[in-house]
């Protein structure tokens, strides 16, 4: 009798927890895509490996495009530079996820797909979660944007793909948000105080990037920095902006 | 040697939950977001390998300790096959361990809390020291083993996580086990289950307590079995259950809360709040019970001559306190210090050492079903194996500082003994 009413009082409790958590948000995945592959155009595609349906963007160095919605599937994505395929992966998109995927790296003199080094490829055999420098050859990363910040606060985080093994640190105004960042590396997400503030990137103490942003508090603000091509001494950021979690919309 | 044809207070009830609680109390709150990170979609896969290295080495703990009829688990089970030395530098590879282990379960109390909070990481550290400062308090109180307060932490902790596994496989989405990454091969299984296995480590604490056991020959097997068994299907479900929900790129992201991330995803503020709970509760009583056990532990093993004396002084409680203390201490610098991967992977090889060593006993000794710890060993030496890789590849570091202490027990460890003994000597003198 006792645990038939416990039985009673688990299901009761399991049932009754959708109705306590009602969250009204659409069922696609929602994915963004920045190039910083040092590399001419490129075309990535995207492909459902249930249907085959497929789309295809072109971009070019240090550009970034706005969320593009797909059906949860499976996916195959293919990064194809000046006729070659350089990188193939399948990646999956699972329902309601907000993703950026990141490309980042610098091709060989050969090109091959999915060009790896020997320790590389034992790590990934042996599950490690492979971010690492790869020899600077092209990889790509996916950042989770579904952080379930507060809305009374903004948030920041830094990504490296500067292929280099100069460190970089994050300077927001005088105080230090991120410091001493390898490639190829994601931060944490960082609560700040939202409003109009300057920010450098620096390799130790000489600032390679600097540039104004206004945050937002429940918005997530990812700073991307790469190689400027158009100068060697300078780095080229590009904020991408979100919204936190529960102000997410399709 | 202790007859314990009739023992001590604890039933089968007790010594069934004192076993699911030794295992479920810390490992599934810190374990989750490693194995996702290894083995993706086959993470339940990894939890039934290691699974299956559990319960033929609970079969042959058990065995073992119905056959010696004395507490103190794979110390004492080679001590009675005259393999002192062996025993000696196993019981300090341990003790390495359960520090190992300690520090987990306190790294896993301050994430969790401080995650309630939202509050810096400046709190995860002060709370990891906090809960261990107070756990050393209570055990040199001599309140370190309060049986019912444990039973009724282990029973609140596995209706939360039932609740929450339940909850998700309710919700089935397989996409959302892989959610965000890339699918693996089922090849990653047993690597996952070698990074995690200390999260089934917990069950021979009770072998520490055989004399505390009402009537172990009749219960032992049966409570341990059955309870090995248990956590198991619980493991597997929450596996499945607790990714559906939050997604795989989120457990991993936030792995040292990932339970606390899939129950506000699904479950929103009531079961965030009710994993919170179940979390401070349950990796507060493990961080107890472990201490508790491991301090007994040393202090047993120090009265034998194998660790030096000075871990067997007892204050006024009957309670070994320099070992509480330093053990303590020790687990709460590693805790702010070590990376969670590390804590794991670090104690999951000891434990797998120490297992394969228990499952070779059994082999040695027991007359009937060798097959059962045969099958321990051959699954647990693959496991180590590969654990072994992939620390030299992925976390080379850590498994130097491995070696070496390990180099240090089995060659230093006569040495120490010896010069710490002539001190004393000559003290006395």
């Amino acid at each position: 009798m006792r645990r038939n009413n416990l039985i009673i009082l688990l299901i009761a409790l399991v049932t009754s927890f959708p109705f306590m958590n009602a969250q009204a948000q659409d069922h696609y995945a929602h994915f963004r895509l920045v190039n910083f592959l040092e590399a001419p155009t490129a075309e990535l595609s995207v492909t459902n490996l249930e249907n085959g349906q497929q789309k295809v963007i072109k971009m070019d160095y240090g550009e970034s495009i706005n969320y593009i919605k797909l059906t949860p599937q499976h996916y195959r994505f293919s990064l194809i530079i000046k006729n070659k395929k350089v990188l193939e992966k399948e990646f999956v998109m699972g329902a309601k996820g907000f993703y950026t995927l990141v490309i980042a790296g610098m091709l060989s003199d050969k090109i091959e797909t999915n060009q790896q080094t020997t320790l590389f490829k034992l790590k990934k055999l042996l599950g490690g979660e492979t971010k690492d420098d790869n020899n600077f050859l092209p990889q790509w990363y996916m950042l989770r944007d579904n952080y379930d910040g507060s809305t009374s606060a903004a948030y920041v985080r830094f990504v490296n793909i500067n292929p280099s093994s100069t460190l970089l640190s994050l300077k927001k105004e005088e105080s230090k948000l991120f410091e001493e960042i390898p490639y190829p590396h994601v931060t944490d997400i960082k609560k700040i105080k939202e409003g109009n503030h300057t920010y450098r990137v620096s390799k130790g103490d000489i600032t390679v990037s600097e540039f104004k942003l206004t945050t937002t508090a429940g918005h997530i603000y990812t700073l991307v920095t790469g190689a400027n091509l158009n100068n060697a001494k300078q780095l080229e950021t590009i904020i991408l902006e979100n919204k936190a979690k529960y102000l997410l919309t399709p | 040697m202790s007859n314990s044809s009739k023992g001590g207070n604890l039933g089968f009830a007790s010594v069934w939950s004192l076993t699911v609680g030794g295992m479920v109390g810390g490992g599934i709150y810190t374990a989750l977001g490693v194995v996702v990170a290894v083995a993706m979609q086959w993470s339940w896969l990894s939890f039934a390998i290691a699974g299956v290295i559990a319960i033929t080495s609970a079969y042959s703990y058990v065995k073992l300790a119905n056959k010696f009829e004395e507490s103190g688990g794979a110390f004492e089970y080679l001590r009675d096959i005259n393999l002192n030395g062996v025993a000696g530098s196993l019981s300090w590879l341990l003790v390495i361990g359960y520090v190992l282990t300690i520090a987990l379960y306190a790294f896993a109390f301050g994430h969790y809390v401080t995650f309630a909070f939202n509050a810096g990481p400046w709190l995860t550290r002060v709370l990891a020291i906090g809960i261990v400062a107070l756990m050393i308090f209570l055990n040199l109180m001599g309140a370190g083993k309060l049986a019912i307060v444990e039973i009724i932490i282990v029973w609140a902790n596995l209706i939360a996580l039932l609740i929450l596994a339940i909850y998700g496989l309710t919700q089935w989405d397989s996409l959302q086990l892989m959610a965000g990454a890339e699918p693996k091969s089922a090849w990653s299984a047993p690597i996952g289950a070698a990074a995690i296995f200390v999260s089934y480590e917990g069950f021979q604490l009770l072998t520490y307590e055989y004399d505390e056991i009402k009537d172990p020959k009749k219960k032992l097997f049966p409570a341990v079995i059955s309870g090995v068994a248990f956590v198991i299907l619980i493991y597997i479900i929450v596996a499945l259950g607790a990714v559906i929900l939050a997604g795989a790129l989120t457990t991993i992201d936030e792995k040292q809360v990932a339970l606390a991330v899939a129950a506000k995803e699904g479950l929103g503020k009531p079961g965030f709040i009710m994993i919170i709970i179940a979390a401070g509760l349950a990796t507060s009583a493990a961080i107890n019970s472990t201490l508790f056990s491991t301090a007994k532990l040393t202090a047993r093993v120090a009265e034998d001559g194998e660790m030096p004396s000075f871990f067997d002084h007892k204050n006024s409680n009957d309670v070994p306190d320099r070992s509480v203390i330093v053990i303590g201490i020790l687990a709460a610098l590693l805790a702010i210090l070590g990376s969670l991967s590390t804590l794991v992977e670090a104690a999951s090889l000891i434990f797998l050492f120490t297992f394969l060593s228990v499952n070779y006993i059994a082999v040695k000794k027991l007359n009937k079903n060798r097959w059962i710890p045969i099958t321990g060993m051959i699954v647990g030496g693959i496991v180590l194996i590969i654990l072994t890789a992939r620390l030299a590849i992925i976390n080379p570091l850590s498994l130097a500082l491995l070696a070496g202490l390990g180099a240090i027990i089995i060659f230093g460890r006569p040495a120490i003994l010896a010069k710490i003994n002539n001190s004393k000597n000559n003290e006395k003198k």
